[in-house]
């Protein structure tokens, strides 16, 4: 995308993006500041979009760079049956890291064919492995990726994120590499071992029932009952005893648009009401307006009300225009813990990259 | 009889047939080269602040350099996989020729295709063939289970000895050639000659055979090293330079700091580890041609 | 008995290293015939053309094939016409500067292409070249240039320079001769130069991966790739007919040439000393 972005040819006028590459492409100058359109958008400016989205698309100059599209949460999914066949409660909610182990340990030994736990855990799975894997499990430590807008390279709470990964693996609680290394990991946990009961537990997003829905990639009429989901807890169980952390797409208009009007018009019906209402329905994500938070038609989706609850404690990824390059560090990181490095190795080597990356005095170790 | 040297119109209006193949060759390779040398110089990237300004940062990105464990990591694995594939290749390459010589010729005529196959094969197919052979239930892992040993996940667990031996698949049928042509100029009669005179096997290697064919055993060496250096697609597509940076070659380790983490400037420095020793070893290459 | 016994050893060492390097392509082979092929070589219990089907009529892999044919075609003429006419005035006229002409050539097709790709890719950003088959092609054709023109004034060399000088002294112009009296002759080291050009850009994936972005434009290297890259729910029988579908010109190329192709391989062998 960056790439269209740099030529007045090929720039569109409209642009999807992930709201983590925004503060990136914002500092590169390629997207269109956007506060002056919205002094006439009402509902902008009257509260409909939630307040934590809201500043996920605003960059450090107080200036809104994206209007956000949809968002996420994440929690693990467990199939209720296999839960069933090992003799545990299929009314999960671990308290701790320790509590998610057993629960693998006990899995594996009742079900030694299944899969106990499955985490996006590869350089080819991307931002799902950095956000949905690592900062799930950094965030529930209590630390989070920068210190006073220094970027963390070494602590404790990195390794010990880093030794349940190494646990997961080490133990034999997690796939085999060749599925969970490739770039097509997260499609074939939640199409194919999930709903067949060759998977117990999943860290997934909320849009991964989308597979399941009539119209979705891997139909699963019973997935209402035979799935359940539990919040990801917090490492000891602290305060405040769960995490998530939360994402999402933003439109934006590229800064070499020449229609920018009109793609404002634009973006402003693909937000109207029914309009939306319409779309995120059919992309199975959750809704950044609270209006349609509301709406009986789409809150009465399986699961719904239990992820939308996810976002009032939800965390996001820092507002920082070096992450695109630090989150690839992110995940050579884990891919390395997951394929036999030791943790402490690996942090040191993600010290390493980060450090030489953003410069030493971004960094912070504690 | 060539036609005799004039002055300089005349010299370039004989040159005028050149032109195209010079303009193409300043503009294609050589600008290419000196932007990869004047970029290495820079803080070039495709996102993020540096993406708005192109700023000289001098030698900044050969200190960051030094200091990466990263690039050590990727030197150390391209030697690795350098090394390794030098070997297999030109000993299997040699053994292949060696054993060929004088074979019948029907004999000849279908295990030399077999060889061969490998090395016709493209880059893409090589992978493929190779990421199945060693896959996970592929057939090494069945004849391994018919022969009661353990399975091994090979691209996981010996990442590097996975992608060698592909690299090994791919490139034996180069070598054998060089030194079937090689071996087919050793004079018969001096071999011959040293057999008579009671030499064994092993000597007539050491002292008849080595000795000719040492010439060939060097350009083959330079030429491989040079078409292992650069090897991207291979690796890239059977491992994608992982798990973590178990195969990183330089060529990958490259491509992820330019195109994944958006850094051109410093994926360019890196590239110029590869471009320097490609010179050097081509400034030799030439040397030797020259020398002929 | 133990001459006998010698006299086989290279036969089981050749047969035994032949074996093995059968099988990773046998698998191609094998499961390009069988629907329910797995990762490894198998007969297939049911033999069908319905992987070759499949892969045949899907459009979006007729483009690839398209496209890669495009590509190496295009580069393969050019390579031959502008390496050719470069390769006259080396090959007939004393110049100054030949010596050090034909060693920078030299020099420059051992240097790994891999190491300037990303300024080729910054270059071609900015000059609007990215994600045009033109720019590839200019591109892959000056890469190729340095042995194009290396070789082909070796095979012009070979061709004796008398019968040029008749046509000299009626008048002919270098181009007429080139064109009337060379081409026919070298025609042998011209398929060379072509199916080495060919050859090696059919196979070319780094370079279209790095300098193309629409999926429409994708030779079939790189979109064989993009099949295969997504592990895991792959229909392994579709990609072994695939890749075979794929891997038929290079063999063709490669079967044709044989005769051409020793000759081209002496030549580089010269060079190479």
């Amino acid at each position: 995308m960056a790439l269209a972005l740099q030529s007045a040819d090929t720039a569109p006028d409209i642009v999807c993006e992930d709201t983590f590459q925004l503060p990136s492409d914002v500092a590169a100058g390629y997207l269109t500041n956007l506060s002056g359109y919205l002094k006439d958008y009402k509902e902008w400016n009257d509260g409909t979009f939630y307040g934590a989205l809201v500043d996920g698309v605003t960059y450090e100059d107080g200036s809104v760079y994206g209007i956000p599209y949809s968002t996420d949460t994440r929690g693990l999914w467990y199939n209720k049956d296999v839960f069933t066949a090992a003799g545990l409660d299929t009314n999960w909610q671990p308290k701790t890291w320790q509590d998610v182990l057993d629960t693998c340990k006990i899995i594996k030994e009742k079900c030694p064919d299944v899969v106990p736990f499955w985490c996006n855990s590869g350089v080819a799975t991307g931002e799902g492995t950095s956000m949905q894997t690592y900062e799930m499990l950094l965030y529930g430590t209590g630390e989070q990726l920068l210190d006073n807008n220094k970027w963390i390279v070494k602590s404790d709470n990195i390794l010990k994120s880093l030794n349940f990964i190494n646990t997961i693996y080490k133990d034999g609680y997690g796939p085999s590499l060749s599925k969970v290394l490739n770039g097509e990991a997260g499609n074939i946990a939640s199409r194919e071992y999930l709903p067949k009961g060759k998977l117990a537990i999943s860290l997934d997003g909320y849009w991964m029932t989308g597979n399941y829905k009539e119209t979705g990639a891997a139909p699963w009429p019973e997935y209402k009952d035979r799935l359940g989901i539990a919040a990801m807890p917090t490492s000891e169980g602290q305060a405040p005893g769960s995490i998530t952390m939360s994402g999402g797409w933003a439109l934006s208009i590229p800064n070499l648009s020449d229609q920018k009007d009109a793609a404002m018009d634009f973006i402003k019906h693909c937000m109207s009401y029914d309009v939306y209402l319409d779309t995120i329905i059919a992309q199975g994500n959750i809704a950044t307006r609270t209006d349609i938070a509301k709406d009986a038609s789409y809150s009465s989706q399986p699961f719904m009300e239990t992820c939308t609850g996810f976002l009032s404690g939800a965390f996001y990824r820092p507002r920082n225009s070096q992450y695109t390059t630090v989150t690839t560090h992110i995940q050579t990181m884990v891919e390395s813990v997951v394929s036999g490095t030791s943790p402490e190795d690996a942090m040191a080597q993600y010290k390493s990259d980060v450090t030489n990356s953003v410069g030493a005095e971004n960094v912070t170790e504690k | 009889m060539k036609k005799k040297q004039g002055g300089l119109l005349e010299e370039a209006k004989k040159s005028v047939l050149l032109m195209p193949s010079v303009l193409l060759l300043l503009v294609f390779f050589v600008v290419p080269i000196l932007l990869t040398v004047y970029y290495s110089f820079t803080n070039l990237a495709l996102s993020g602040e540096n993406a708005r300004q192109l700023k000289f940062i001098g030698l900044s990105n050969y200190f960051t350099m030094f200091k990466d464990r990263t690039v050590r990591i990727s030197i150390r694995n391209t030697l690795v996989f350098l090394l390794g594939s030098l070997v297999g290749q030109q000993v299997l390459g040699f053994i292949i020729a060696l054993n060929m010589r004088n074979k019948n010729r029907v004999f000849r005529g279908i295990v030399g295709p077999i060889f061969l196959a490998g090395w016709i094969m493209p880059e893409v197919v090589v992978a493929l063939c190779c990421s199945t052979f060693f896959g996970d239930s592929g057939t090494l892992n069945q004849i391994f289970s018919f022969l009661h040993l353990p399975q091994v996940e090979f691209l996981f667990a010996v990442p590097m000895l996975t992608v060698i031996l592909a690299n090994v698949w791919h490139g034996t049928a180069f070598s054998m050639m060089n030194f079937q042509s090689a071996l087919d100029g050793v004079p018969v009669d001096i071999e011959e000659a040293a057999r008579v005179d009671g030499a064994g096997p092993f000597q007539t290697m050491i002292r008849i055979i080595l000795p000719c064919i040492k010439n060939t055993i060097a350009t083959n060496t330079m030429l491989n090293t040079l078409s292992t250096l650069g090897v991207f697609g291979l690796i890239y597509m059977m491992t994608g330079g992982g798990p973590g940076t178990k195969t990183l070659t330089l060529p990958i380790f490259m491509y992820r700091q330019a195109f994944i983490s958006q850094q051109l400037g410093y994926g360019t420095a890196i590239s110029m580890i590869l471009l320097v020793i490609g010179i050097v070893l081509s400034v030799f290459y030439t040397r030797i041609i020259r020398n002929d | 008995m133990y001459w006998k016994f010698r006299k086989t050893i290279p036969y089981l060492v050749l047969t035994l290293l032949a074996v093995i390097f059968a099988l990773p392509l046998l698998w191609i082979l094998l499961a390009s015939f069988d629907v329910n092929a797995s990762q490894a070589v198998k007969i297939p219990s049911q033999w069908t053309m319905e992987n070759y089907k499949t892969i045949l009529i899907n459009q979006a892999n007729q483009r690839a094939f398209g496209n890669g044919l495009i590509i190496s075609l295009g580069q393969s003429v050019l390579v031959v016409l502008i390496a050719g006419l470069a390769a006259y005035p080396l090959s007939r006229y004393e110049l100054r500067y030949k010596n050090m002409f034909l060693y920078t050539i030299l020099f420059m097709t051992s240097l790994p292409i891999t190491a300037v790709m990303v300024p080729v890719y910054k270059m071609f950003l900015s000059v609007g070249l990215y994600d045009k088959t033109g720019g590839l092609v200019l591109f892959l054709t000056a890469t190729s240039m340095p042995y194009g023109i290396w070789l082909m004034k070796n095979f012009m060399d070979n061709v004796p320079v008398e019968l040029e000088e008749a046509a000299w002294v009626d008048g002919a112009s270098a181009f007429d001769s080139l064109i009337k009296i060379i081409t026919p002759l070298m025609f042998p080291g011209i398929c060379v130069v072509f199916i080495f050009t060919f050859s090696g850009s059919w196979g070319n994936f780094f370079v279209p991966y790095i300098l193309l972005q629409t999926l429409d434009k994708f030779p079939a290297s790189v979109t064989l790739y993009q099949f295969f890259g997504q592990h895991g729910m792959v229909i392994y029988g579709q990609l072994a007919a695939y890749s075979a579908v794929y891997a038929v010109p290079s063999i063709v190329l490669y079967v044709l040439s044989q005769n051409y192709m020793s000759k081209g391989f002496n030549m580089a062998g010269a060079a190479k000393g």
